[in-house]
């Protein structure tokens, strides 16, 4: 006997990872659909191959391993958002940090961040997490033409073996997703970045 | 490779987790997409969550693979266990991941198991995939069912296990651009 019943799909035989990104400064409001890049797919790919028990690399506690499965770990140490100014630069999957960073690369960091994440196995958006960055007024100035999630990147068995504050996901004018603008200063700028996982 | 052969670069906006899980027992060949459940989709986001880096460990107690008898009840995605599972694990497993960059860069992790003539026997109706699970907000720590391949769900025909000869369940994990 043999079967192949790939073809038929159905909901549930697939999980979709989506990022919208907002962008707030005074009366600028710009919302867009990241692009994903190959270390955030690769970072993504070292759980499962971990099979999974986890151990985290956490640099909160001085190089010592945690393990992540018991508690959440939002350390803002862990992740972050950068802005940049190039507006020409279409994303590609092998970017590792954002062409023109604003700021020391890989950018001038928020003043705060937060993270929140949600879960309803029952929901038609079942996963939420929120990656909230805010920038005061005149803390950073210029061009915005895109942006950058940083996740701590694990490589490890899938193409690398390393761990690292890395581009995960970029948002960027030049691939359409918002409309490049010249930051006021004097008004703070908010980046929301969330990341819904749902059943296609 | 399986699917992942079938996939070209379309749109970097999205990632899209799937999983082929095929069966060899003797003549029973059989090849079907699982299904996801709602643990599986919560350890994962729990992973992008923590925002820290994973270190690969392969342990065999990490994760298995688990046969059962039920025929009748599709998933759904508050399962958290087969419905009637063999509880006899596999004479051998491991566990192999892929990377392949550029424009088509994609992800391949492949849970195998395989049970010895005569190790396990009876009708099989579903087949799931457990790993250690975490929650975005609730810890959870043992190992948990996170996809599972049925019947029920029209997924493959139900067979009887030809006891004189390996079964064997290789579960294909592929991410990739959607």
């Amino acid at each position: 006997m043999e079967e192949y019943n790939i073809e038929k799909a159905s909901v549930g035989d697939f999980i979709g990872i989506r990022g919208t990104v907002k962008i707030e400064n005074g009366e600028y409001i710009a919302i867009g659909r990241n692009h994903w890049v190959s270390q955030g797919l690769q970072t993504i790919g070292s759980y499962l191959i971990s099979g999974t028990n986890i151990t985290a690399y956490n640099a909160q506690y001085g190089g010592s391993y945690i393990t992540v499965g018991q508690v959440m770990d939002t350390a803002t140490q862990q992740w972050n958002i950068y802005l940049g100014s190039d507006t020409s630069t279409t994303t590609t999957v092998s970017m590792t940090s954002l062409v023109s960073p604003i700021g020391s690369s890989p950018g001038t960091a928020p003043n705060t961040n937060s993270f929140s994440g949600t879960y309803s196995a029952t929901s038609s958006t079942p996963v939420v997490l929120t990656f909230n960055a805010t920038w005061n007024a005149g803390t950073v100035s210029g061009t915005l033409g895109e942006v950058g999630l940083y996740l701590y990147i694990s490589t490890y068995n899938l193409g690398g073996s390393g761990y690292f504050l890395g581009l995960a996901s970029r948002l960027s004018a030049a691939d359409g997703s918002f409309t490049a603008f010249t930051i006021n200063t004097a008004a703070a700028l908010t980046v929301t970045w969330t990341v819904n996982l749902v059943y296609a | 490779m399986l699917e992942i052969d079938k996939f070209e670069y379309a749109d970097t906006t999205e990632l899209k987790l799937f999983g082929i899980v095929e069966i060899e027992n003797g003549d029973t060949k059989i090849r079907g997409r699982n299904h996801w459940v709602g643990t599986g989709l919560g350890t994962l986001a729990a992973f992008i969550g923590s925002t820290s880096g994973a270190s690969v460990n392969t342990a065999t107690s990490n994760w298995y693979i688990l046969l059962g008898l039920d025929t009748t009840t599709p998933t759904n995605v508050t399962m958290s266990t087969l419905v009637n599972p063999i509880r006899i694990g596999p004479n051998y497993k491991y566990i192999q991941g892929n990377y392949y960059s550029g424009s088509t860069t994609a992800v391949s992790v492949i849970y195998t198991s395989v049970w010895y003539p005569g190790s396990v026997s009876g009708t099989i109706g579903e087949i799931g995939l457990y790993l250690t699970l975490t929650g975005v907000t609730t810890p959870v720590g043992n190992p948990g069912m996170v996809s599972r391949l049925s019947v029920a769900d029209n997924s493959f025909t139900a067979f009887t296990i030809n006891t004189s000869l390996s079964l064997s369940v290789a579960w294909n994990i592929n991410l990739v651009y959607a």
